[in-house]
């Protein structure tokens, strides 16, 4: 289903210069009159032109996981922390979870080592926290509350509600405190060292809100 | 509680599988009251935030282009293919398996209970594949009715672009040999019914069906 952005298939060709309308741009008293768009540029577009279908099926999962109240509120992460819980749990039961957190450290070195030399060559540590944080879904779509700030991001743990109707049925015994502690915290430390920056971490609040800062 | 009912209690727990309970569901929109039938509804109503939140999130994931196009499954496809691929890894693939049908199986038992009372095994496709935001939130292309659901392989284009960057050995055949297939099969012995699954085909289509 997966397919690349195509052009946007109803426009015409931007045309070369010497060929643009001369229509007149509107002009501010004062100021430079603004560059003479192209025809495609002139359209109106939602980005999404050549990819309704997947647009489709992205909502038709969103609004299937967002009505689905039984029996709690699901949110967009309910299938991302179950994968993440299962994976946890299993990897706990087997005396793994050190491994665990190594292995998805290297899963992810080619593409942190790749942000490493983004910072390497502008020097500026804040992209190595956008890297982590704000460009990878596997954090966005896991971690719904979150803010930033210049050098310090802060989120509220997501696993709250999920591992509590868990442990209910007995599917899981983690504790918050411990995922964070064991999985969260080593794993951002680990793709910190890859990015080359280094970043320090609030241990376990009760509130779930913790943050992690340029060191 | 003293020690001896404690122990009792743990043994029957250790014993004796976990039933999930499912409260009532919400009233439909028409038996909610009388007002409400002649009311425009959209059911997003008090959900404004959390749509809002989950759109803006869709429109994130979809407009990434950075390697590759991103669908709206792509952290949860990693993330299950990191867990199958370090399974994998330990030598541990057969028990990841067997841990996920005995975590389901709180829920698969209260489907086994519904499919009996109703005597319809139609119940187990509808459990697993439409209500479960662990199917239809991974397999986008999730359709059909009756007693068979169809969708596509949905970890073959993220596993083509990560391979491409050395993070898994994993093929989607194998994925849906060693770990689809035999949660689905094991998911179905749970509530009482069997369960097929498609043999690997080409072009990645996978079809489950449950026997009448």
């Amino acid at each position: 289903m997966a397919e690349p952005a195509r052009t946007l298939r109803n426009a015409a060709p931007a045309l070369p210069a010497a060929q643009k309308p001369a229509g007149p741009p509107v002009a501010v008293p004062g100021q430079a009159p603004p560059p003479m768009p192209t025809v495609q540029d002139f359209g109106l577009w939602s980005g999404f032109e050549g990819r309704e279908e997947l647009l489709g099926r992205g909502l038709v999962q969103l609004l299937k996981t967002v009505i689905a109240d039984a029996p709690y509120q699901h949110h967009l992460n309910d299938a991302a922390l179950k994968a993440h819980l299962n994976a946890i749990q299993f990897a706990k039961n087997h005396g793994m979870l050190p491994q665990l957190v190594a292995h998805d450290v290297k899963t992810l070195a080619p593409v942190n080592k790749r942000v490493g030399q983004l910072v390497a060559k502008t020097g500026n540590p804040e992209f190595g926290l956008v890297g982590l944080f704000e460009r990878t879904d596997c954090w966005y779509q896991l971690v719904l509350e979150w803010t930033v700030e210049p050098g310090r991001r802060s989120w509220r743990s997501p696993f709250h509600t999920v591992l509590e109707m868990g442990k209910r049925i007995g599917q899981f015994d983690l504790t918050e405190e411990e995922i964070h502690a064991e999985w969260t915290v080593p794993r951002i430390q680990g793709y910190a060292a890859d990015i080359g920056i280094k970043v320090k971490i609030s241990p376990w609040q009760d509130s779930g809100w913790l943050s992690c800062e340029l060191a | 509680m003293n020690a001896q009912t404690a122990t009792q209690t743990a043994t029957q727990t250790a014993t004796k599988p976990i039933i999930a309970e499912v409260p009532p569901h919400a009233p439909a929109k028409a038996a909610t009251g009388n007002l409400n039938q002649y009311k425009t509804l959209s059911g997003y109503e008090g959900r404004e935030a959390e749509l809002g939140l989950s759109m803006s999130i869709l429109l994130k994931m979809l407009g990434h282009h950075a390697g590759y196009a991103h669908e709206m499954n792509d952290p949860l496809v990693k993330a299950h293919l990191t867990a199958i691929q370090f399974a994998k890894n330990m030598g541990a693939l057969d028990q990841y398996v067997a841990m996920d049908i005995k975590n389901m199986e709180p829920i698969n038992l209260r489907m086994k209970q519904i499919i009996e009372k109703t005597g319809n095994p139609e119940i187990a496709v509808i459990a697993l594949f439409d209500r479960t935001a662990c199917h239809y939130a991974l397999a986008l292309t999730s359709s059909g009715d009756g007693l068979s659901r169809t969708w596509k392989d949905p970890f073959g284009w993220v596993l083509t672009q990560c391979r491409k960057i050395g993070q898994f050995d994993l093929t989607p055949q194998e994925i849906h040999e060693t770990w689809t297939t035999p949660r689905l099969v094991g998911y179905g012995n749970t509530m009482g019914v069997k369960m097929q699954v498609s043999p690997w085909q080409e072009d990645g289509m996978i079809t489950c069906s449950v026997e009448a």
